[in-house]
């Protein structure tokens, strides 16, 4: 497993592909940040924001606005699970594990780790970059209460977003392709949008959703309750994307 | 100990029986040619054998494995190549190479500089795949499944798109491997005439059932064609000097004044052509024996074209 780990890696490091897209969404993320937070908005109640100066609040309602934003990473995990386990289904080269002596389950664990890792890591660009063009005041000079509050949004997030990446991460495993995972993931994505959407806010299925989660923990003033119950439903989304992916691959029939 | 043993093995997509109860059995040292039309089964065959597809039916063993995962470890002394090259394309040679070491559990990094040398690749061993021409794919997979010095080579059409030197080259590579290292060489190919002389046996595949298996010698004696050329006597010498510019076959002037060319597999359009060239006037041709297309066409009953 540790060689299919050191190879994912060097594959990564060497990719120039990937460097380039990688600096491409640096570029347009920090225009697009750089766009969007330019004008101080008025309203930030709901938020929970107490003014401490313009640059300090400024600051905190771009940490909250950025790390609040669930579309950014229904988008990065949609591309991350089509190019990085997509591309290796399609052009055959995750056989190639398969060659070299490894168990299905092994293989697919080393995958599914890169592939939160890495959508992680791309979902993280947009607060990144927001916070470190707008929020490094407001950041270096949190109180151990604030930055408390901080790592617990950080933390939270990265679990919620990886609840996120699950229908994705199936399509792929459904599709073993680039285009049709891409597609189906879409689809998918602005159907349940959709639903949301008539939903309108209302309606007790909206607790399960990952993206209701990353609001409610988000807030200063979320209960323990609310945290627990959003991280717990996360975590047995990922177990359970976990289990499908694993059932679909264990006997697939490969190219 | 057998290199690889398949019982009764039957694979089914849908309605579709790709494979019908496949018993074959691979002793070590030998150099094994499967050879079928397209769409026979002789891929779906190595891919159950790499672990890719699973079998409906049967049960395969490789160097005397017992258990499914005995044949998963067990691969990793298997070098293979099926379909199509699997090579990054974005990255160069050599970093190919490398993640196959990697992968294959190889400390030594010069294996890697050793396999490019081999494979005649070390002078564009920075380049990226992509701009590698479809043989130097070929010779960069063989490469990679060559790392490690493996016990069984699975090799599935390898020898497309390889240039008839490519192809003598790789010939000579696979026959010292076997010889030498005792390597069991599994080599497919839709075209018998690519691996006539240089396999130790033959196993024919025909819409998923294997027809028949031969020995390199049982195939040579029963393809041996001859072909008798008539030509005018003032122009025998050089008909026979430009029929060995284009042949590589044994070729006598016959004391009857006939050119024979013996064990030819070829079309005649080749020595037709040559010899029109030069103004050579054919008075009379006769065959005895058969080609190998004739042979395999007899084996699947010539519905087929090889």
């Amino acid at each position: 497993m540790y060689r299919m780990l050191r190879v994912e890696g060097k594959k990564t490091v060497q990719s120039i592909t990937l460097w380039v897209i990688f600096g491409v969404m640096l570029v347009i993320l920090f225009l697009y940040s750089k766009a969007a937070f330019a004008k101080f908005p008025e309203v930030l109640h709901g938020y929970g924001i107490k003014s401490a100066g313009e640059d300090m609040s400024r600051g905190e309602y771009v940490f909250l606005r950025t790390m609040g934003d669930a579309s950014f990473t229904a988008w990065m995990s949609i591309i991350a699970g089509a190019l990085l386990i997509g591309f290796d289904f399609q052009n055959r080269t995750i056989n190639n594990l398969i060659y070299s002596g490894n168990r299905r389950g092994s293989i697919l664990f080393v995958k599914l780790l890169y592939f939160y890792l890495c959508a992680i890591i791309l979902s993280a660009l947009f607060p990144i970059t927001a916070c470190l063009i707008y929020s490094t005041k407001w950041l270096s000079s949190l109180t151990r209460y604030d930055a408390s509050y901080v790592w617990r949004c950080i933390a939270c997030r990265s679990l919620i977003d990886m609840s996120m990446m699950s229908f994705p991460l199936i399509m792929v495993f459904i599709f073993r392709d680039i285009i049709r995972s891409l597609i189906a993931s879409l689809v998918i994505t602005v159907a349940l949008a959709l639903f949301l959407g008539v939903l309108n806010g209302k309606g007790f299925i909206l607790e399960y959703f990952p993206a209701r989660a990353i609001k409610a923990v988000m807030q200063r003033d979320a209960s323990a309750e609310t945290i627990k119950n959003s991280l717990l439903y996360s975590a047995v989304m990922v177990v359970i994307t976990c289990a499908s992916c694993y059932l679909l691959f264990r006997k697939a029939d490969l190219e | 100990m057998e290199a690889l043993q398949t019982e009764h093995l039957s694979k089914r997509f849908g309605s579709v029986k790709a494979l019908d109860d496949i018993s074959i059995s691979l002793s070590p040292g030998k150099i094994y040619a499967l050879v079928g039309n397209n769409g026979s089964g002789k891929t779906t065959l190595f891919r159950i054998i790499m672990g890719l597809v699973f079998p409906t039916q049967g049960s395969l063993s490789l160097f005397g494995s017992k258990t499914a995962r005995e044949n998963e470890l067990a691969r990793k002394r298997v070098g293979a190549i099926i379909e199509n090259p699997i090579l990054y394309e974005n990255l160069s040679g050599y970093q190919n190479l490398d993640y196959a070491r990697v992968l294959k559990g190889l400390a030594n990094k010069s294996a890697v500089d050793e396999a490019l040398q081999k494979f005649d690749l070390a002078e564009n061993k920075r380049l990226s795949v992509r701009h590698y021409s479809m043989g130097m794919k070929q010779r960069l997979a063989l490469a990679c499944a060559f790392l490690g010095k493996p016990d069984l080579l699975l090799l599935d059409e390898p020898l497309n798109g390889l240039d008839p030197s490519g192809i003598r080259e790789i010939n000579t590579i696979l026959t010292n491997e076997s010889s030498n290292n005792g390597t069991t060489v599994f080599i497919s190919s839709h075209y018998l005439k690519q691996l006539y002389g240089f396999a130790t046996d033959y196993i024919f595949i025909d819409k998923g059932r294997i027809i028949g298996t031969v020995t390199a010698k049982e195939l040579e004696d029963k393809c041996d064609k001859c072909v008798y050329l008539s030509v005018p006597e003032s122009e025998r010498e050089i008909a026979i000097r430009i029929i060995s510019r284009v042949l590589d076959n044994e070729i006598k002037l016959l004391d009857s004044g006939e050119i024979c060319i013996y064990g030819f597999q070829d079309s005649m359009t080749t020595v037709d052509t040559a010899l029109s060239k030069e103004r050579i006037s054919v008075l009379e041709v006769r065959t005895s024996g058969i080609n190998l297309e004739d042979y395999f066409l007899q084996m699947v009953g010539g519905e087929h074209h090889v």
